[in-house]
Protein backbone atom coordinates (compact mmCIF):
# COMPACT_ATOMS: atom_id res chain seq x y z
CA UNK A 1 0.00 0.00 0.00
CA UNK A 2 1.97 3.40 -1.23
CA UNK A 3 -1.36 5.77 -1.31
CA UNK A 4 -1.02 8.07 2.56
CA UNK A 5 -1.11 11.32 1.87
CA UNK A 6 -4.59 12.92 3.20
CA UNK A 7 -5.02 14.16 -0.83
CA UNK A 8 -4.59 10.67 -1.75
CA UNK A 9 -6.78 9.09 0.99
CA UNK A 10 -9.20 11.37 0.56
CA UNK A 11 -9.48 10.89 -3.34
CA UNK A 12 -9.97 7.40 -2.74
CA UNK A 13 -12.89 8.03 -0.60
CA UNK A 14 -14.60 10.16 -2.80
CA UNK A 15 -14.13 7.92 -5.38
CA UNK A 16 -16.29 5.22 -2.71
CA UNK A 17 -18.48 7.36 -1.63
CA UNK A 18 -19.72 8.35 -5.26
CA UNK A 19 -20.01 4.74 -6.24
CA UNK A 20 -22.07 3.86 -2.73
CA UNK A 21 -24.11 6.79 -3.41
CA UNK A 22 -24.38 6.25 -7.27
CA UNK A 23 -22.94 9.84 -8.14
CA UNK A 24 -20.22 11.16 -10.10
CA UNK A 25 -17.53 12.05 -8.00
CA UNK A 26 -17.15 15.46 -8.94
CA UNK A 27 -20.55 15.77 -6.72
CA UNK A 28 -19.38 14.70 -3.54
CA UNK A 29 -17.15 17.36 -2.03
CA UNK A 30 -14.80 16.32 0.94
CA UNK A 31 -16.35 18.91 3.61
CA UNK A 32 -19.91 18.61 3.45
CA UNK A 33 -21.17 15.69 5.95
CA UNK A 34 -21.59 12.47 4.90
CA UNK A 35 -25.02 12.08 6.19
CA UNK A 36 -25.97 15.75 4.02
CA UNK A 37 -24.21 13.22 0.97
CA UNK A 38 -27.04 11.08 1.57
CA UNK A 39 -25.45 8.25 3.39
CA UNK A 40 -27.22 6.21 6.07
CA UNK A 41 -26.23 3.62 8.50
CA UNK A 42 -26.11 1.07 5.66
CA UNK A 43 -23.99 3.36 3.08
CA UNK A 44 -21.41 4.14 6.25
CA UNK A 45 -21.15 0.53 6.54
CA UNK A 46 -20.55 -0.22 3.22
CA UNK A 47 -17.58 2.71 3.21
CA UNK A 48 -16.06 0.91 6.17
CA UNK A 49 -16.01 -2.58 4.86
CA UNK A 50 -13.97 -0.72 1.47
CA UNK A 51 -11.97 1.37 3.99
CA UNK A 52 -11.02 -1.88 5.35
CA UNK A 53 -10.15 -3.83 2.34
CA UNK A 54 -8.06 -0.75 0.74
CA UNK A 55 -5.98 0.12 3.85
CA UNK A 56 -6.18 -1.95 5.99
CA UNK A 57 -7.83 -0.73 9.18
CA UNK A 58 -10.74 -2.37 10.52
CA UNK A 59 -12.88 1.07 11.92
CA UNK A 60 -16.03 -0.65 12.82
CA UNK A 61 -14.81 -1.76 16.36
CA UNK A 62 -13.40 2.20 16.71
CA UNK A 63 -15.52 4.27 18.51
CA UNK A 64 -17.04 5.99 15.44
CA UNK A 65 -16.83 9.41 17.05
CA UNK A 66 -18.70 11.94 15.11
CA UNK A 67 -15.49 14.67 14.78
CA UNK A 68 -13.20 11.33 13.31
CA UNK A 69 -16.09 10.14 10.72
CA UNK A 70 -18.23 13.42 9.74
CA UNK A 71 -16.57 14.62 6.72
CA UNK A 72 -14.47 12.75 3.84
CA UNK A 73 -11.98 15.05 4.94
CA UNK A 74 -11.64 14.33 8.40
CA UNK A 75 -11.87 10.15 7.80
CA UNK A 76 -9.04 10.66 4.94
CA UNK A 77 -7.06 12.21 7.80
CA UNK A 78 -7.62 9.81 10.08
CA UNK A 79 -6.69 7.16 7.67
CA UNK A 80 -3.73 9.05 6.98
CA UNK A 81 -2.44 8.45 10.26
CA UNK A 82 -3.62 5.09 11.28
CA UNK A 83 -3.40 3.14 7.94
CA UNK A 84 -0.27 0.47 7.99
CA UNK A 85 2.59 1.27 6.61
CA UNK B 1 -26.60 -20.24 -20.97
CA UNK B 2 -27.76 -16.94 -21.36
CA UNK B 3 -31.12 -16.67 -22.52
CA UNK B 4 -32.08 -12.85 -23.90
CA UNK B 5 -35.81 -11.75 -24.11
CA UNK B 6 -37.18 -8.86 -25.51
CA UNK B 7 -38.48 -6.35 -22.90
CA UNK B 8 -42.09 -6.03 -23.61
CA UNK B 9 -44.55 -3.37 -22.98
CA UNK B 10 -47.04 -5.08 -21.90
CA UNK B 11 -44.77 -7.12 -19.02
CA UNK B 12 -42.20 -5.79 -15.97
CA UNK B 13 -40.61 -8.99 -15.01
CA UNK B 14 -40.49 -9.41 -10.92
CA UNK B 15 -37.26 -9.25 -9.49
CA UNK B 16 -37.03 -12.39 -6.81
CA UNK B 17 -37.56 -9.79 -4.10
CA UNK B 18 -40.63 -8.65 -5.10
CA UNK B 19 -41.79 -12.62 -5.61
CA UNK B 20 -40.64 -12.95 -2.03
CA UNK B 21 -43.25 -10.42 -1.16
CA UNK B 22 -45.90 -11.98 -3.33
CA UNK B 23 -45.06 -14.84 -0.69
CA UNK B 24 -45.36 -12.68 2.30
CA UNK B 25 -48.45 -11.42 1.01
CA UNK B 26 -49.89 -15.62 0.97
CA UNK B 27 -48.46 -16.75 3.87
CA UNK B 28 -50.45 -13.49 5.51
CA UNK B 29 -53.68 -14.64 3.47
CA UNK B 30 -52.98 -18.41 5.02
CA UNK B 31 -52.99 -17.14 8.59
CA UNK B 32 -54.91 -14.68 9.02
CA UNK B 33 -56.84 -13.75 6.23
CA UNK B 34 -55.44 -10.25 5.77
CA UNK B 35 -52.99 -9.40 3.43
CA UNK B 36 -49.33 -7.97 2.83
CA UNK B 37 -50.49 -3.75 3.02
CA UNK B 38 -49.49 -0.30 4.50
CA UNK B 39 -50.72 2.37 4.84
CA UNK B 40 -49.35 6.14 4.98
CA UNK B 41 -51.16 8.50 6.86
CA UNK B 42 -50.65 12.24 5.61
CA UNK B 43 -52.38 14.61 8.79
CA UNK B 44 -53.16 17.94 7.49
CA UNK B 45 -54.47 21.12 8.40
CA UNK B 46 -56.06 23.30 6.18
CA UNK B 47 -58.66 22.68 3.56
CA UNK B 48 -59.45 19.77 1.49
CA UNK B 49 -62.37 20.07 -1.27
CA UNK B 50 -63.87 16.44 -1.97
CA UNK B 51 -65.15 16.67 -4.99
CA UNK B 52 -61.44 18.07 -5.97
CA UNK B 53 -59.47 15.73 -4.29
CA UNK B 54 -61.52 12.59 -6.12
CA UNK B 55 -60.73 14.37 -9.59
CA UNK B 56 -56.62 15.12 -8.60
CA UNK B 57 -56.62 11.33 -8.11
CA UNK B 58 -58.20 10.42 -10.85
CA UNK B 59 -56.39 12.33 -13.42
CA UNK B 60 -53.10 11.89 -11.36
CA UNK B 61 -53.73 7.66 -11.45
CA UNK B 62 -54.50 7.51 -15.50
CA UNK B 63 -50.87 8.30 -15.39
CA UNK B 64 -49.79 5.48 -14.41
CA UNK B 65 -51.25 2.43 -16.04
CA UNK B 66 -49.53 -0.12 -13.59
CA UNK B 67 -51.66 0.69 -10.98
CA UNK B 68 -54.22 -1.47 -13.11
CA UNK B 69 -52.04 -4.68 -13.32
CA UNK B 70 -51.81 -7.98 -11.87
CA UNK B 71 -49.15 -10.65 -11.34
CA UNK B 72 -49.14 -13.55 -14.38
CA UNK B 73 -46.40 -16.01 -15.36
CA UNK B 74 -44.22 -15.97 -18.86
CA UNK B 75 -43.77 -19.15 -21.02
CA UNK B 76 -39.95 -19.20 -19.39
CA UNK B 77 -41.71 -19.66 -15.90
CA UNK B 78 -40.54 -16.02 -15.35
CA UNK B 79 -43.28 -14.15 -12.93
CA UNK B 80 -43.93 -10.54 -14.90
CA UNK B 81 -46.40 -7.63 -13.94
CA UNK B 82 -49.10 -7.54 -16.53
CA UNK B 83 -49.64 -3.87 -17.64
CA UNK B 84 -53.14 -3.68 -18.62
CA UNK B 85 -54.19 -2.29 -22.34
CA UNK B 86 -54.06 1.12 -23.15
CA UNK B 87 -57.02 3.28 -21.89
CA UNK B 88 -58.35 0.62 -19.22
CA UNK B 89 -59.69 1.99 -16.35
CA UNK B 90 -57.34 2.20 -13.38
CA UNK B 91 -58.97 0.97 -10.25
CA UNK B 92 -58.48 3.35 -7.06
CA UNK B 93 -61.20 3.50 -5.01
CA UNK B 94 -61.60 7.66 -2.88
CA UNK B 95 -63.91 7.32 0.39
CA UNK B 96 -64.69 10.03 2.36
CA UNK B 97 -65.92 10.18 5.75
CA UNK B 98 -67.01 12.94 8.86
CA UNK B 99 -65.03 11.67 11.93
CA UNK B 100 -65.60 14.72 14.49
CA UNK B 101 -65.69 13.74 17.94
CA UNK B 102 -64.18 10.27 17.13
CA UNK B 103 -61.11 8.54 18.14
CA UNK B 104 -58.49 9.07 15.16
CA UNK B 105 -56.51 6.25 16.14
CA UNK B 106 -59.02 3.83 16.71
CA UNK B 107 -60.40 5.00 13.19
CA UNK B 108 -57.03 5.00 11.52
CA UNK B 109 -55.90 0.95 12.78
CA UNK B 110 -59.33 -0.02 11.53
CA UNK B 111 -58.51 2.01 7.29
CA UNK B 112 -55.25 -0.39 8.16
CA UNK B 113 -56.71 -3.39 9.08
CA UNK B 114 -59.33 -3.25 5.83
CA UNK B 115 -58.18 -5.30 2.46
CA UNK B 116 -58.48 -3.34 -1.12
CA UNK B 117 -61.42 -3.14 -2.30
CA UNK B 118 -60.93 -6.16 -4.75
CA UNK B 119 -58.18 -7.93 -6.21
CA UNK B 120 -57.74 -5.79 -8.84
CA UNK B 121 -57.05 -2.69 -6.29
CA UNK B 122 -53.25 -1.77 -5.59
CA UNK B 123 -54.14 1.48 -3.69
CA UNK B 124 -57.05 3.11 -2.34
CA UNK B 125 -57.55 6.60 -0.50
CA UNK B 126 -59.78 7.28 2.39
CA UNK B 127 -60.32 10.48 3.54
CA UNK B 128 -61.04 11.01 7.34
CA UNK B 129 -62.66 14.65 8.01
CA UNK B 130 -62.17 15.73 11.36
CA UNK B 131 -63.50 19.34 10.95
CA UNK B 132 -63.17 21.64 7.53
CA UNK B 133 -59.67 22.39 8.83
CA UNK B 134 -58.23 19.36 9.94
CA UNK B 135 -58.01 15.58 7.80
CA UNK B 136 -56.15 12.41 7.69
CA UNK B 137 -55.50 11.38 4.49
CA UNK B 138 -54.85 7.36 4.95
CA UNK B 139 -53.36 5.68 1.53
CA UNK B 140 -53.36 2.08 1.68
CA UNK B 141 -50.97 0.66 -0.83
CA UNK B 142 -50.35 -2.85 -2.14
CA UNK B 143 -46.90 -3.78 -0.68
CA UNK B 144 -46.42 -5.79 -4.33
CA UNK B 145 -46.15 -2.54 -6.53
CA UNK B 146 -44.93 -0.13 -3.62
CA UNK B 147 -42.03 -0.36 -1.11
CA UNK B 148 -42.18 1.98 1.99
CA UNK B 149 -39.97 4.72 0.18
CA UNK B 150 -41.43 4.35 -3.15
CA UNK B 151 -45.09 4.84 -1.80
CA UNK B 152 -43.78 7.87 -0.45
CA UNK B 153 -42.37 9.27 -3.42
CA UNK B 154 -45.76 8.05 -5.25
CA UNK B 155 -47.30 10.87 -2.70
CA UNK B 156 -44.68 13.75 -3.00
CA UNK B 157 -45.40 12.77 -7.08
CA UNK B 158 -49.05 13.03 -6.30
CA UNK B 159 -48.71 16.45 -4.28
CA UNK B 160 -46.57 18.20 -7.18
CA UNK B 161 -49.29 16.90 -9.44
CA UNK B 162 -51.77 19.06 -7.39
CA UNK B 163 -50.56 21.98 -7.31
CA UNK B 164 -49.99 22.11 -10.91
CA UNK B 165 -46.35 21.61 -11.41
CA UNK B 166 -44.87 20.14 -14.71
CA UNK B 167 -44.24 16.28 -13.40
CA UNK B 168 -43.94 15.09 -17.33
CA UNK B 169 -40.02 14.91 -16.71
CA UNK B 170 -40.72 12.93 -13.46
CA UNK B 171 -42.94 10.61 -14.93
CA UNK B 172 -41.15 9.47 -17.97
CA UNK B 173 -38.53 9.25 -15.89
CA UNK B 174 -39.89 6.23 -13.98
CA UNK B 175 -38.78 2.34 -15.20
CA UNK B 176 -40.94 0.46 -15.51
CA UNK B 177 -38.43 -2.19 -17.28
CA UNK B 178 -36.68 -5.09 -15.36
CA UNK B 179 -34.76 -7.52 -17.47
CA UNK B 180 -36.05 -11.65 -16.56
CA UNK B 181 -33.03 -12.40 -14.90
CA UNK B 182 -32.39 -15.87 -16.65
CA UNK B 183 -28.85 -15.58 -16.81
CA UNK B 184 -25.61 -15.94 -14.72
CA UNK B 185 -27.36 -19.32 -12.71
CA UNK B 186 -23.95 -19.96 -11.44
CA UNK B 187 -23.57 -16.53 -9.94
CA UNK B 188 -27.12 -16.82 -8.14
CA UNK B 189 -26.95 -20.60 -7.09
CA UNK B 190 -23.55 -19.40 -4.95
CA UNK B 191 -25.09 -16.37 -3.73
CA UNK B 192 -27.89 -19.29 -2.77
CA UNK B 193 -24.80 -21.03 -0.41
CA UNK B 194 -24.31 -17.94 0.87
CA UNK B 195 -28.03 -17.49 2.14
CA UNK B 196 -28.07 -21.46 3.36
CA UNK B 197 -25.64 -21.26 5.16
CA UNK B 198 -26.18 -18.13 6.90
CA UNK B 199 -30.06 -19.74 7.65
CA UNK B 200 -28.43 -23.14 9.27
CA UNK B 201 -26.26 -20.90 11.93
CA UNK B 202 -29.66 -19.12 12.47
CA UNK B 203 -31.03 -22.64 13.16
CA UNK B 204 -28.74 -23.70 15.44
CA UNK B 205 -29.75 -21.82 18.63
CA UNK B 206 -33.71 -22.11 19.49
CA UNK B 207 -35.25 -18.63 18.57
CA UNK B 208 -37.05 -16.63 20.69
CA UNK B 209 -40.73 -15.65 19.30
CA UNK B 210 -43.63 -14.46 20.71
CA UNK B 211 -46.25 -16.79 20.57
CA UNK B 212 -49.32 -16.25 18.60
CA UNK B 213 -53.19 -16.76 19.39
CA UNK B 214 -53.97 -20.45 18.09
CA UNK B 215 -56.90 -19.32 15.83
CA UNK B 216 -55.43 -16.56 13.83
CA UNK B 217 -57.79 -16.41 10.67
CA UNK B 218 -59.71 -12.62 11.28
CA UNK B 219 -57.46 -11.23 13.64
CA UNK B 220 -56.85 -7.50 12.90
CA UNK B 221 -53.14 -5.95 13.54
CA UNK B 222 -52.60 -3.52 16.24
CA UNK B 223 -50.75 -0.40 16.39
CA UNK B 224 -48.96 1.32 18.58
CA UNK B 225 -47.98 4.95 17.49
CA UNK B 226 -45.21 6.98 19.09
CA UNK B 227 -44.52 10.53 17.31
CA UNK B 228 -41.46 12.53 18.23
CA UNK B 229 -41.20 15.81 17.95
CA UNK B 230 -37.86 17.57 16.26
CA UNK B 231 -36.26 18.87 19.16
CA UNK B 232 -36.83 15.21 20.82
CA UNK B 233 -35.93 13.53 17.15
CA UNK B 234 -32.38 15.73 17.27
CA UNK B 235 -31.86 14.78 21.35
CA UNK B 236 -32.40 10.87 19.85
CA UNK B 237 -30.09 11.51 16.62
CA UNK B 238 -27.30 13.20 19.05
CA UNK B 239 -27.50 9.98 21.53
CA UNK B 240 -27.36 7.31 19.20
CA UNK B 241 -24.52 9.11 17.59
CA UNK B 242 -22.65 8.87 21.10
CA UNK B 243 -23.86 5.45 22.02
CA UNK B 244 -23.77 3.49 19.22
CA UNK B 245 -21.18 5.67 16.96
CA UNK B 246 -21.53 7.94 14.30
CA UNK B 247 -24.21 7.09 11.34
CA UNK B 248 -25.42 4.19 14.23
CA UNK B 249 -29.32 5.49 13.94
CA UNK B 250 -30.59 2.25 13.10
CA UNK B 251 -28.74 -0.06 15.24
CA UNK B 252 -29.56 2.24 17.92
CA UNK B 253 -33.40 2.14 17.42
CA UNK B 254 -33.05 -1.64 17.38
CA UNK B 255 -31.01 -1.93 20.17
CA UNK B 256 -34.04 -0.12 22.16
CA UNK B 257 -36.99 -1.46 20.34
CA UNK B 258 -35.38 -5.05 21.70
CA UNK B 259 -34.86 -4.18 25.09
CA UNK B 260 -38.45 -2.97 25.42
CA UNK B 261 -39.89 -6.18 23.82
CA UNK B 262 -38.01 -8.48 25.70
CA UNK B 263 -40.08 -8.33 28.95
CA UNK B 264 -42.92 -9.17 26.81
CA UNK B 265 -40.82 -12.61 25.45
CA UNK B 266 -39.59 -13.23 29.38
CA UNK B 267 -43.46 -12.99 30.21
CA UNK B 268 -44.23 -15.59 27.81
CA UNK B 269 -40.94 -18.05 29.17
CA UNK B 270 -39.62 -17.34 25.37
CA UNK B 271 -36.96 -15.15 25.92
CA UNK B 272 -34.14 -17.35 26.75
CA UNK B 273 -33.59 -18.01 22.58
CA UNK B 274 -31.85 -15.96 20.25
CA UNK B 275 -33.66 -12.94 19.05
CA UNK B 276 -33.40 -13.34 15.08
CA UNK B 277 -34.45 -9.60 13.38
CA UNK B 278 -35.40 -9.53 9.68
CA UNK B 279 -34.48 -5.93 8.90
CA UNK B 280 -35.39 -4.29 5.32
CA UNK B 281 -32.28 -3.03 3.62
CA UNK B 282 -33.09 -0.34 0.50
CA UNK B 283 -31.10 -1.29 -2.27
CA UNK B 284 -31.99 2.17 -4.26
CA UNK B 285 -29.09 4.82 -3.98
CA UNK B 286 -31.02 8.05 -2.66
CA UNK B 287 -31.41 9.58 -6.24
CA UNK B 288 -32.94 6.37 -7.92
CA UNK B 289 -35.87 6.82 -5.88
CA UNK B 290 -38.31 8.50 -8.14
CA UNK B 291 -37.56 6.57 -10.83
CA UNK B 292 -37.72 3.13 -8.77
CA UNK B 293 -40.77 4.08 -7.89
CA UNK B 294 -43.31 1.17 -8.44
CA UNK B 295 -42.21 -2.42 -7.34
CA UNK B 296 -39.62 -3.30 -4.22
CA UNK B 297 -36.03 -2.44 -4.43
CA UNK B 298 -35.34 -3.62 -0.75
CA UNK B 299 -32.79 -6.58 0.44
CA UNK B 300 -33.02 -7.76 4.29
CA UNK B 301 -29.37 -8.50 6.54
CA UNK B 302 -30.47 -10.47 9.99
CA UNK B 303 -29.24 -9.83 13.48
CA UNK B 304 -29.16 -12.29 15.77
CA UNK B 305 -28.96 -11.44 18.98
CA UNK B 306 -28.39 -13.98 22.39
CA UNK B 307 -31.04 -13.02 25.29
CA UNK B 308 -28.11 -12.76 27.61
CA UNK B 309 -26.65 -9.82 26.35
CA UNK B 310 -29.83 -7.41 26.12
CA UNK B 311 -29.67 -6.14 29.74
CA UNK B 312 -25.96 -5.08 28.56
CA UNK B 313 -26.71 -2.12 26.17
CA UNK B 314 -22.86 -1.46 24.82
CA UNK B 315 -22.42 -5.04 24.03
CA UNK B 316 -25.56 -5.21 22.00
CA UNK B 317 -25.09 -2.06 20.15
CA UNK B 318 -21.36 -3.61 19.63
CA UNK B 319 -23.35 -6.80 18.20
CA UNK B 320 -25.44 -5.15 16.08
CA UNK B 321 -22.74 -3.24 14.40
CA UNK B 322 -20.38 -6.15 13.96
CA UNK B 323 -23.07 -7.92 12.37
CA UNK B 324 -24.22 -5.72 9.90
CA UNK B 325 -20.77 -4.76 9.25
CA UNK B 326 -19.82 -8.72 7.95
CA UNK B 327 -23.26 -9.53 6.69
CA UNK B 328 -22.67 -6.50 4.25
CA UNK B 329 -19.14 -7.88 4.20
CA UNK B 330 -19.72 -10.80 2.78
CA UNK B 331 -22.06 -8.78 0.28
CA UNK B 332 -25.49 -10.84 2.00
CA UNK B 333 -27.89 -8.37 1.33
CA UNK B 334 -26.89 -8.55 -2.90
CA UNK B 335 -26.15 -12.57 -2.39
CA UNK B 336 -30.12 -12.99 -0.85
CA UNK B 337 -31.31 -10.35 -3.52
CA UNK B 338 -29.20 -12.51 -6.12
CA UNK B 339 -30.51 -16.06 -5.00
CA UNK B 340 -34.16 -14.95 -4.82
CA UNK B 341 -34.39 -15.04 -8.26
CA UNK B 342 -34.00 -18.43 -8.86
CA UNK B 343 -37.17 -18.99 -6.04
CA UNK B 344 -39.06 -17.25 -8.61
CA UNK B 345 -40.15 -20.63 -10.05
CA UNK B 346 -42.22 -22.11 -7.12
CA UNK B 347 -45.63 -20.93 -6.88
CA UNK B 348 -46.43 -18.08 -4.02
CA UNK B 349 -48.22 -20.77 -2.12
CA UNK B 350 -45.13 -23.69 -2.01
CA UNK B 351 -42.58 -20.61 -1.73
CA UNK B 352 -44.26 -19.10 1.40
CA UNK B 353 -43.98 -22.35 3.17
CA UNK B 354 -40.63 -23.09 2.12
CA UNK B 355 -39.46 -19.99 3.34
CA UNK B 356 -40.87 -21.15 7.12
CA UNK B 357 -38.80 -24.73 6.92
CA UNK B 358 -35.16 -23.47 7.77
CA UNK B 359 -36.58 -21.57 11.02
CA UNK B 360 -38.88 -24.89 11.95
CA UNK B 361 -42.09 -22.86 11.20
CA UNK B 362 -40.61 -19.46 12.02
CA UNK B 363 -39.39 -16.66 10.23
CA UNK B 364 -37.78 -14.24 12.74
CA UNK B 365 -38.52 -12.81 16.28
CA UNK B 366 -39.42 -9.34 14.67
CA UNK B 367 -39.25 -7.64 11.65
CA UNK B 368 -37.65 -4.19 11.88
CA UNK B 369 -37.14 -1.25 9.44
CA UNK B 370 -36.03 2.26 9.62
CA UNK B 371 -36.75 4.39 6.37
CA UNK B 372 -33.84 6.57 6.06
CA UNK B 373 -34.20 10.11 4.04
CA UNK B 374 -38.10 10.16 3.33
CA UNK B 375 -39.39 10.10 0.00
CA UNK B 376 -41.65 12.76 0.65
CA UNK B 377 -40.12 16.10 0.78
CA UNK B 378 -42.83 19.08 1.71
CA UNK B 379 -44.42 20.53 4.56
CA UNK B 380 -47.45 20.94 2.66
CA UNK B 381 -49.82 18.40 0.95
CA UNK B 382 -52.25 20.17 -1.79
CA UNK B 383 -52.13 23.47 -0.42
CA UNK B 384 -52.86 22.46 3.51
CA UNK B 385 -50.32 22.28 5.82
CA UNK B 386 -48.72 18.79 6.41
CA UNK B 387 -48.50 17.80 10.73
CA UNK B 388 -47.12 14.27 10.26
CA UNK B 389 -46.83 11.41 7.31
CA UNK B 390 -46.82 8.24 9.64
CA UNK B 391 -46.40 4.32 8.42
CA UNK B 392 -48.51 1.52 9.67
CA UNK B 393 -47.47 -1.59 7.90
CA UNK B 394 -49.14 -4.43 8.39
CA UNK B 395 -46.35 -7.30 9.49
CA UNK B 396 -46.90 -10.37 7.52
CA UNK B 397 -47.01 -13.25 9.55
CA UNK B 398 -45.45 -14.90 10.63
CA UNK B 399 -43.51 -13.07 12.71
CA UNK B 400 -46.77 -11.02 13.60
CA UNK B 401 -44.93 -8.36 15.06
CA UNK B 402 -42.35 -5.29 13.77
CA UNK B 403 -41.35 -2.26 14.73
CA UNK B 404 -41.09 0.77 11.71
CA UNK B 405 -39.38 3.64 12.06
CA UNK B 406 -39.70 6.85 9.73
CA UNK B 407 -38.34 10.74 9.24
CA UNK B 408 -41.40 13.79 8.41
CA UNK B 409 -39.66 16.24 7.76
CA UNK B 410 -37.53 16.72 10.90
CA UNK B 411 -39.66 14.65 13.20
CA UNK B 412 -39.23 10.71 13.83
CA UNK B 413 -42.19 8.34 14.08
CA UNK B 414 -42.04 4.95 15.60
CA UNK B 415 -44.64 2.24 15.15
CA UNK B 416 -45.08 -0.89 17.01
CA UNK B 417 -47.49 -3.57 15.15
CA UNK B 418 -48.77 -6.91 15.98
CA UNK B 419 -51.28 -9.54 15.29
CA UNK B 420 -54.31 -8.88 18.03
CA UNK B 421 -53.28 -11.05 20.95
CA UNK B 422 -50.04 -11.63 20.87
CA UNK B 423 -49.65 -8.28 23.30
CA UNK B 424 -51.92 -7.24 25.87
CA UNK B 425 -53.13 -3.49 25.67
CA UNK B 426 -50.88 -2.76 29.01
CA UNK B 427 -47.96 -4.67 27.58
CA UNK B 428 -48.23 -2.29 24.42
CA UNK B 429 -48.78 0.82 26.25
CA UNK B 430 -45.63 -0.38 28.33
CA UNK B 431 -43.69 -0.60 25.63
CA UNK B 432 -44.19 2.78 24.22
CA UNK B 433 -43.25 3.89 27.65
CA UNK B 434 -39.96 1.83 27.48
CA UNK B 435 -38.90 3.51 24.09
CA UNK B 436 -39.60 6.57 24.86
CA UNK B 437 -37.15 6.53 28.27
CA UNK B 438 -34.28 4.51 26.90
CA UNK B 439 -34.52 6.05 23.27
Amino acid sequence: MDVRSVIDVEQRLIQEVALILCKEPAAIKPDVSLPSLGLDSMGFVELLVVIEKAFGLRLIESGLTREDFETIHALAARISKEAPG
Amino acid sequence: MRVSLPYSKNRRYLTGIDWTIGALDAMTRRATGGSNTFQIVLEIKGPLEPARFQEVIAAFVRQFPVLGGRPSRDWTLAPYWKMPRPGSRVPVSVEFTQVEGQDSAALLEESANRCLPDRQSHVAFRVFHVNVSHHFIAVQFDHRLFDATGAETFLGLLHRWAIGEDCSAQIRQISLKEPAHLCDWMKKFEAGKLLVRLLRKFAESPLAVLPRPAALKGRRTRFSIMEFSAEETKAISMRASQEAGFLMFMPYTLAVSLEALAPAFARRGTGGGDYLVSVSVDLRPPEAAPACMFFNHVSFIFFQIPAAILPDRKALLKALRLQMYEQIQCGFPKALYESSMVMRILPLSVLSRLMLKPLRGEFASLGFTCVGKSGYAFDRFMGAELVNLIHMPLVPVPPGIGFFISQSGPKMNAVLSFVEGMLTDEEARRFQDDVRRLL
